[in-house]
């Protein structure tokens, strides 16, 4: 297999927008070609598109063509929408990933978008429900928060999880994207408020919640010729996992509050890249609530099972701690919009493995990981690095 | 502009006409709980299935579970309910022997909600199919009298 890197990277402003789908979509692609001076449109050999809800939220679909046609791509070698849910983004990635590594294409785009907020919100809300088992759970009016709930409550009756210790990640993801201008949350929170913010699902408050958010990502890959050629600071690809054991809530591990498939994704990823959890720089992970992010730690490796919210309240995953986790801000801070997230995710190692990240720059970032989910038992893990 | 007919909506269609998983609902009208059950595998699948997941098979069997089970857990969901739902929502994974049930509860006091405590079934009418007939979840109650394991061991220790 040909080795494969990240040669540009760009987003949209995150955030409730007054900017329809194709608006949203635009506006990132142009944002990573500005970022790789060499490309224009025309050197786009493929374009693959990660996005969830058009057909509800845009009455639109067949969204890869329209992608292409919005940023003057013609795709010769590959042309593909993916859908998983909030993984959607970096599925779209590992395709690319994968198309190049085996000699298929030597330059591909990967998109991610989403226009999730509705003139009627009750719309927006309803439509998060497709995301779940129809028959047997969105018909009780289940949507992703109870479901996180749930593995909440299990992790604080195992392992003695507090809420304080879920309001730290809060804390800190909100203080991260506070130094970072594409964020929808840019304003920082207090403990104070987070433990005292409405209540959406026991114990999930609404500070420890992603929220509905608009915005979109690109990224563009290359083989390591071409990359090289293209840019004098590729981040390559040094390993991918996925593992998916189950779709619905009934079906899945019965204790929550443990997700093997997440330690079955990086375990795969951590032994293509040939690299331990404590090898990890910075983690971009799929805090969608706080309780999904103290269960990362663990399931990633970076401490023991059942001990992510000292790990949290010690400042083990922030800067100066073991691993800087969401540098850029995860989903409570930046926002969630489906498609985009985990390209998002990628987005952001490409600049903190340039050095390019600013206020958030993480010191010496040499590997850094992505984790996205969809649902507590589908995960997918990336490893990026300098070299 | 003419009126949009009718609108895809959170429930299934349930007649036979749409579904092999009709003599389920048809049950749950009369307040009765069926699974599927793969007589090769002897399993039992929870959500009833039209293909046993472990041999592909799909001459299954409908067979009756017990119309209770315990609260393996919950929770209280006050804000963020999908419009046409109740607020506030009480969902929980129910053990009913060795299966596991995502449910809602209803007709029920968020306070009294426990881990451990007895469930039983109570059906819930979500609205009509496009032929008129009534659609129904398998939604749960507080078992009144019933108490759970936990309830149990509350009384012994008190």
């Amino acid at each position: 297999m040909r080795r494969v890197a990240l040669v540009g990277a760009g987003l949209s402003r995150f955030g409730v927008r007054a900017a329809g789908f194709r608006e949203l979509l635009a506006e990132a692609g142009r944002a990573c070609f500005a970022s790789v001076p060499h490309l224009t449109p025309k050197d786009i050999e493929g374009l693959v598109v990660g996005a969830v809800l058009p057909e509800r939220a845009a009455f639109q679909s067949h969204i890869a063509p329209l992608a292409a046609e919005t940023l003057g791509i013609q795709p010769s070698k590959l042309s593909a929408r993916t859908e998983h849910m909030c993984a959607s983004g970096t599925a779209g990635i590992r395709y690319a990933y994968a198309f190049i590594a085996a000699g298929l294409a030597d330059i591909v785009m990967v998109l991610g978008v989403e226009k999730l907020n509705l003139p009627n919100m009750g719309e927006a809300v309803l439509n998060m429900g497709t995301g779940v088992d129809r028959d047997w759970e969105a018909c009780f009016g289940l949507t992703a928060p109870p479901s996180f709930a749930l593995a909440a409550q299990l992790h604080m009756a195992e392992y003695g999880t507090t809420e304080e210790q879920l309001a730290h990640v809060a804390v800190k993801n909100h203080t991260h994207s506070s130094k970072n201008p594409y964020a929808h949350f840019q304003n920082g929170v207090t403990l104070d408020a987070v433990v005292c913010s409405r209540m959406i699902a026991s114990p999930l408050r609404l500070f420890m919640c992603s929220p509905i958010t608009d915005g979109a990502a690109a990224v563009i890959l290359a083989s390591e010729e071409r990359a090289k050629e293209i840019t004098d600071k590729p981040v390559f690809i040094r390993g991918t996992g996925q593992a998916v054991h189950g779709f619905s809530v009934s079906s899945l591990d019965p204790d929550y509050a443990s997700w093997p498939a997440m330690k079955q994704a990086a375990g795969a990823a951590y032994t293509m890249a040939g690299i331990a959890a404590n090898d990890v720089d910075f983690a971009e992970v799929h805090d969608c609530f706080a309780i999904a992010e103290i269960i990362a730690y663990e399931e990633l490796g970076f401490c023991p099972k059942g001990e992510g919210g000292p790990f949290v309240m010690e400042g083990r995953s922030d800067y100066d701690g073991d691993v800087v986790v969401n540098p850029r801000g995860g989903l409570m801070g930046c926002g969630h919009p489906l498609g985009a997230t985990g390209v998002a995710q990628a987005v952001e190692a490409f600049w903190q493995l340039r050095g390019e990240a600013g206020e958030r720059q993480v010191p010496e970032a040499h590997i850094g990981l992505t984790h996205n989910n969809s649902g507590m038992g589908e995960h997918v893990v990336m490893i990026y690095g300098r070299e | 502009m003419s009126e949009y007919f009718r609108a895809v909506d959170p429930f299934p269609l349930q007649g036979s006409q749409n579904t092999r998983l009709a003599p389920f609902y048809e049950a749950l009208r009369s307040q009765k709980l069926l699974t599927t059950f793969c007589p090769q595998c002897a399993l039992r699948h929870w959500p009833p299935r039209v293909v046993c997941p472990d041999c592909l098979s799909d001459r299954l069997d409908w067979i009756e579970l017990p119309d209770q089970g315990t609260i393996h857990a919950y929770t209280i969901q006050d804000t963020g309910v999908p419009p046409g739902f109740p607020r506030p929502l009480i969902f929980a994974v129910v053990r009913v022997e060795e299966l596991r049930i995502f449910t809602r509860l209803v007709e029920t006091e968020p306070g009294q909600v426990e881990r451990g405590r007895t469930v039983r079934l109570l059906p819930s009418a979500v609205g009509q199919d496009p032929e008129g007939d009534e659609r129904y979840v398998p939604t749960f109650t507080l078992a009144r009298g019933g108490a759970g394991e936990t309830s149990l061991v509350k009384i012994v220790t008190a």
